[in-house]
């Protein structure tokens, strides 16, 4: 469904991604882990051509570019085929939350404007956000935003979303009710690669955990199995330090 | 020295009368300035390969050209060349009839599209890189971009820069004087050779500046205030 094979991405010198490959198959929920400069969004980016990687090839479906030399045309076809959801947010702030969604329906997709309003009112509702229709998002709080960022990117029916940290600039507070949405997209059986620190919701609803390090794929494997029985010792550490365990002392 | 109220009543007239010239100057440079001024900052934004580096060094070089500087070469350049350039152009005109007002708004025209052109490229530096992402990622191509996203946000921002660049021009007309044109503040001193009431001339022709510009100012500064509410939605 989703294969990325041996992607290389540097940053002037600093090599980000050395080499990376990740399949995924069709409505797998697929969690990328990892230490902050693990190259994790890059990888993420690199798939959906906000960042030009060095090297490496894509197949979404039947389409196999090669990352380096793709066209403008190709670019778009393929993105044609991949939503994204910001960290933070990334609504268009001069369009009110409805013409946030239908503007990649009308003017990206072509969509006739009246199905394409019903389409976003559809979506707005099914994130439980049809009262604040025409509101900007200046006028709403961080988890509306990301509803409506995340429901932007379910409109588009594409065939995977991709989400970068999606809750990570949310007061804790409102972690909880976005992560709720974006279960609701997986149960919808959309294929989604997330990138999160949120265990327990990777533990959830992740059907395959890829940790990375240092711009490489150090583990991947079921949820169960990568966090209680780790094989790398890499892992572990990383591991050892998030998830909840025992307190070493009581007070 | 005194100040005789009916000479500057009469250098004010003279002045009134050539206003419709200062403010087609003004227009017309404000024109190109805006529409070419946008098109120079887009391609230095988006740093469009070679065109980018040539308009960086020649708004960077011209932005150190005083504009008197600029007319005089202008003037000079088009007296000389008028001839060969109505005959090279097949232009049916006679060389006695063409006026340098043409100089005058070429001079403050290319003032006007560097001056203005700074001022949108530091507007599109205030959106954030995100806005351009998103736009990519919901499937516009980079123009749609640009045009539904990038730039009605950037406009609110520049307005302000916008407003100050006007007044600038406007000021900037009273020196195609040096040229010859018959403009405010040319004609504000017709009287003057005959009374020698330079200063009632040089007052008159203060005054009508100032309404002129007070009037436009007054005008964008409503504009400004109506597009207030787009500049809060995208500045919060």
């Amino acid at each position: 469904m989703i294969e990325i094979k041996n992607i290389k991405k540097s940053f002037g010198k600093n090599e980000v991604l050395k080499d990376v490959s990740l399949k995924v198959d069709k409505g797998e929920v697929v969690v990328l882990l990892g230490p902050s400069g693990s190259g994790k969004t890059t990888l993420l980016r690199c798939i959906n051509f906000l960042e030009k990687a060095d090297e490496g090839t894509l197949t979404i479906g039947e389409d196999t570019v090669e990352l380096h030399k793709i066209s403008n045309k190709d670019k778009r076809k393929l993105r044609g085929k991949t939503g994204f959801v910001f960290q933070n947010y990334g609504l268009f702030k001069n369009k009110t939350a409805i013409q946030n969604i239908t503007e990649g329906l009308i003017v990206g997709r072509k969509i006739p404007k009246a199905e394409a309003i019903k389409k976003a009112e559809e979506v707005l509702e099914w994130v439980g956000m049809s009262d604040k229709r025409d509101y900007y998002p200046s006028k709403l709080s961080g988890g509306q935003q990301q509803r409506i960022g995340i429901a932007r990117a379910v409109a588009l029916d594409p065939d995977v979303i991709l989400f970068d940290e999606p809750t990570s600039a949310l007061d804790p507070e409102l972690v909880g009710e976005i992560l709720g949405v974006i279960k609701k997209v997986a149960d919808k059986g959309i294929t989604m690669i997330v990138v999160t620190h949120e265990m327990a919701f990777a533990q959830d609803v992740a059907d395959k955990v890829v940790f990375m390090d240092g711009g490489v794929v150090v583990e991947e494997g079921k949820p169960s199995d990568v966090f209680y029985h780790p094989k790398e010792e890499r892992t572990r550490q990383f591991l050892s330090r998030i998830l909840p365990e025992e307190p070493d002392y009581y007070i | 020295m005194e100040f005789e109220y009916g000479n500057f009543k009469v250098s004010f007239k003279y002045g009134m009368e050539y206003l419709h010239v200062t403010a087609k100057i003004t227009f017309i440079a404000l024109f190109f300035g805006v529409v070419i001024g946008l098109v120079v900052a887009v391609v230095r934004h988006y740093k469009i390969p070679v065109i980018s580096q040539i308009l960086t060094v020649f708004v960077t070089l011209y932005q150190g050209l005083p504009v008197m500087v600029a007319l005089l070469i202008y003037n000079l350049l088009f007296s000389f060349y008028i001839a060969d350039i109505i005959r090279i152009l097949h232009l049916n005109v006679q060389v006695r009839d063409v006026d340098n007002i043409v100089v005058a708004y070429f001079t403050l025209s290319l003032a006007a599209i560097t001056s203005i052109s700074e001022t949108f490229r530091g507007a599109f530096v205030s959106v954030e890189k995100t806005q351009y992402e998103a736009g990519h990622a919901v499937g516009l191509s980079k123009l749609q971009t640009l045009r539904r996203i990038i730039i009605p946000q950037m406009i609110p921002v520049a307005i302000p820069g916008l407003i100050n660049n006007m007044v600038g021009t406007i000021k900037g007309t009273s020196l195609v004087m040096t040229i010859g044109v018959m403009e405010v503040m040319n004609a504000s001193l017709i009287p003057c050779s005959r009374t020698y009431s330079f200063l009632e001339g040089y007052v008159a022709a203060a005054l009508i500046y100032w309404t002129f510009t007070l009037v436009l100012e007054t005008i964008a500064r409503v504009f400004e205030k109506r597009t207030k509410c787009y500049r809060e939605n995208i500045t919060n």
